[in-house]
């Protein structure tokens, strides 16, 4: 028997007790024939309707209990729950929503959300409160309650203070419409889209009521509309004070439809290394539409103002990587989609992917550049911890970087020149191979082809040129290190007399610059002497000669330019200094 | 006139025919040059690392410019 107390409680309410006969025989029948597994696979796909027969229910009979007991604790709790069901229905339709494309991914199955569960009911909850509330008001008093439940939704946002409440505020709208598109029959990603984009960007609109609040509260921060303004105005959009709201649709097209967007290269990158259209695009909305215009806006809003819905949707993302199996997708997508945009970018500009132009790791931190962890988190210039692994994007629409380190370690031929097995075998490698500024630890130096690939070849060119004699264990990591920092400090970023750019060296250049004693030291017999890093950018910058591309047994491209003390050789495609050996002179 | 070592001369008799031109020439950056154009040709793998063949011409390049640098 449901009386009332269950009925404004509801989830004291089984939905089991929804179940027709017919099918309690079915489960029943599992069950006697020794077939438990079966009967959860019918209960599983009963499941859903059977939230939705109980929560028809108690909205059906919810209604008409408040109304035969209409009175001042029924209108109190009418509000209360009203205001509860709103904001708790709206964040959990935020969780459940993500959670829902989450399982998607995970099982490979597409199902929309649950608009019969905690969530949907809680909203469902909201909408049978408002109009029991209302039931039998004048139109304007109809505005007034609804005033007032507003207010009564946004003012304990509002007691989370300034710095978080329009974060509250903005996962609020985002559960709302999320809701809203889910009840009109839209799908889970339709949800995520309107959701997760209106959601950030109402965050700011909301900021403009939250302002009058901040005013009376005395600590009014910065004015909501110029807040508003200046994220569209990021987004390349004209803002008028009237057009602001129109422009949420906008802002979400232009992250969906932009031909040179971040959405379609990772799309595109997706697609392009097998992945059918429906999964790319899949995954290109969980990572644009949930993670991006969160991270994105909360990163622009002045004085971290929607940090709070960033920091949400990523504790909210972590949980996929608890996944293995997904973080295991992940990855693989992850490595794909470097490698094909590798290849997509060469293809068009007519080069083989080992002949991409690149620059050194340093560029993370340039203007206009990104750097994007595989897990999809981006950090723009600047802000990205060392040792973060991940990539760096071109946001003026270089498409990705031209790191030529990353490039070279990431190639098919390249392997690692040792395999190191324990910590001991590595702190013993330290030792011999004389590496004081190497990474402190093994998992540190596991770890350095995807945080530090320039370092990580390096490393690698130092031990192989130690063991083959080519430079003396005694130069030690430091000074080598050192000295391909000078290189990159005098001579990369430079242009040849010709107008090549350099971008680069191999190991092997810096291997010549040092010698086997320092260029500047007294010649020891036996001992090769290096080359002046200024003698070579001298070859570079005014050639006695150029010569015209030669090319290898193997294929590699050259380009020597002789100058009055040394030959220097470069890759003329890729800006790679290669090799460079002393002139004699008298 | 040029100094060669003994495994400078093999490594030329090895891989020059002209040999007897390069024993006899007298600008020593010429016969540099060549060695400098070989190592590039076939010493380097796909890396850009050198492989036993370049490492070994780089040696003999070395080996000639010292030898007579420090003659001088």
């Amino acid at each position: 028997m449901v009386d009332g107390g269950d009925l404004l409680a509801g989830a004291f309410i089984r939905k089991e007790a929804f179940m027709t006969e017919g099918e309690r025989d079915i489960i029943n029948y599992y069950y006697g024939i020794g077939a438990p597994e079966e009967a959860d696979k019918f209960y599983k796909l009963l499941e859903r309707d059977l939230d939705k027969r109980k929560s028809d229910f108690i909205a059906e009979n919810r209604a008409a209990f408040m109304a035969e007991n209409d009175s001042g604790i029924m209108r109190a709790y009418e509000a209360g729950s009203n205001i509860m069901s709103g904001i708790a229905g709206a964040f959990g339709m935020v969780g459940e929503t993500i959670g829902q494309k989450i399982q998607n991914a995970v099982t490979g199955e597409y199902r929309n959300v649950n608009m019969y569960g905690v969530s949907g009911n809680l909203k469902r909850n909201e909408q049978i409160t408002r109009d029991a509330l209302v039931e039998g008001l004048s139109p304007e008093m109809v505005a007034i309650v609804d005033m007032g439940l507003g207010i009564g939704k946004t003012l304990p946002m509002m007691m989370a203070g300034p710095a978080v409440a329009p974060a509250l505020i903005g996962a609020q709208t985002a559960g709302n419409t999320m809701y809203s598109v889910g009840k009109r029959g839209g799908n889970v990603d339709q949800m995520m889209q309107a959701g997760a984009i209106s959601g950030t960007v109402d965050a700011a609109m909301s900021a403009i009521p939250a302002q009058e609040f901040y005013k009376l509260a005395g600590s009014a921060p910065e004015s909501g509309i110029a807040f508003a303004k200046g994220m569209l105005k990021q987004a390349g959009l004209e803002v008028t004070e009237a057009a602001v709201s129109s422009y949420t649709q906008t802002l979400a097209d232009m992250y969906v439809m932009g031909e040179n967007s971040y959405y379609e290269q990772f799309r595109s990158g997706l697609m392009a290394n097998g992945l059918n259209e429906e999964a790319a695009t899949r995954e290109a909305n969980m990572e644009f539409f949930v993670r991006q215009p969160v991270m994105e806006m909360a990163a622009s809003a002045a004085g971290g103002a929607i940090e709070g819905t960033a920091a949400q949707a990523l504790a909210i993302m972590t949980h996929r990587f608890q996944n293995s199996r997904l973080k295991k997708a992940q990855e693989t997508i992850w490595e794909n989609f470097v490698r094909e945009t590798n290849e997509i970018i060469a293809k068009e500009r007519g080069l083989n992917p080992g002949e991409l132009p690149q620059t050194p790791e340093g560029s993370a931190y340039n203007p206009g550049m990104e750097y994007v962890t595989p897990e999809g988190a981006r950090f723009p210039a600047g802000d990205v911890e060392s040792g973060t692994p991940g990539m760096v994007f071109d946001k003026t629409g270089g498409g990705r970087t031209n790191d030529v380190y990353t490039e070279s370690i990431s190639s098919d031929t390249y392997q690692p020149y040792t395999q190191i097995s324990s910590e001991t075998e590595y702190q013993s490698l330290i030792e011999a191979y004389n590496m004081e500024g190497a990474p402190k630890s093994l998992a540190e130096y596991n770890e350095l082809r995807y945080t530090d690939p320039k370092e990580a070849y390096l490393m690698d060119g130092y031990m192989r040129a130690v063991d083959k004699e080519d430079i003396s264990v005694l130069v030690g990591y430091k000074q080598y290190k050192d000295t391909s920092g000078q290189i990159d400090a005098s001579i990369v970023g430079q242009q040849t007399k010709d107008g090549v750019e350099i971008k680069g060296f191999v190991s092997h250049f810096v291997d010549r610059i040092i010698g086997q004693q320092a260029a500047n030291d007294i010649p020891i017999s036996g001992m090769r002497r290096g080359v002046m890093i200024e003698d070579a950018l001298e070859a570079l910058k005014n050639p006695v000669s150029v010569s015209q591309v030669q090319i290898s047994s193997n294929g590699l491209k050259s380009v020597i330019y002789k100058g009055k003390n040394c030959i220097v050789r470069i890759n003329p495609d890729t800006g790679m200094l290669i090799q460079c050996n002393p002139k004699y002179f008298k | 006139m040029i100094q060669f070592s003994k495994q400078d001369k093999e490594f030329i008799m090895e891989n020059f025919e002209n040999v007897e031109d390069i024993f006899t020439e007298q600008d020593i950056n010429k016969i540099l040059e060549m060695i400098d154009d070989l190592i590039m040709y076939k010493g380097f793998d796909e890396n850009y690392n050198l492989n036993d063949f370049g490492r070994n011409a780089q040696r003999v390049y070395d080996s000639i410019y010292y030898n007579n640098a420090n003659n001088e």
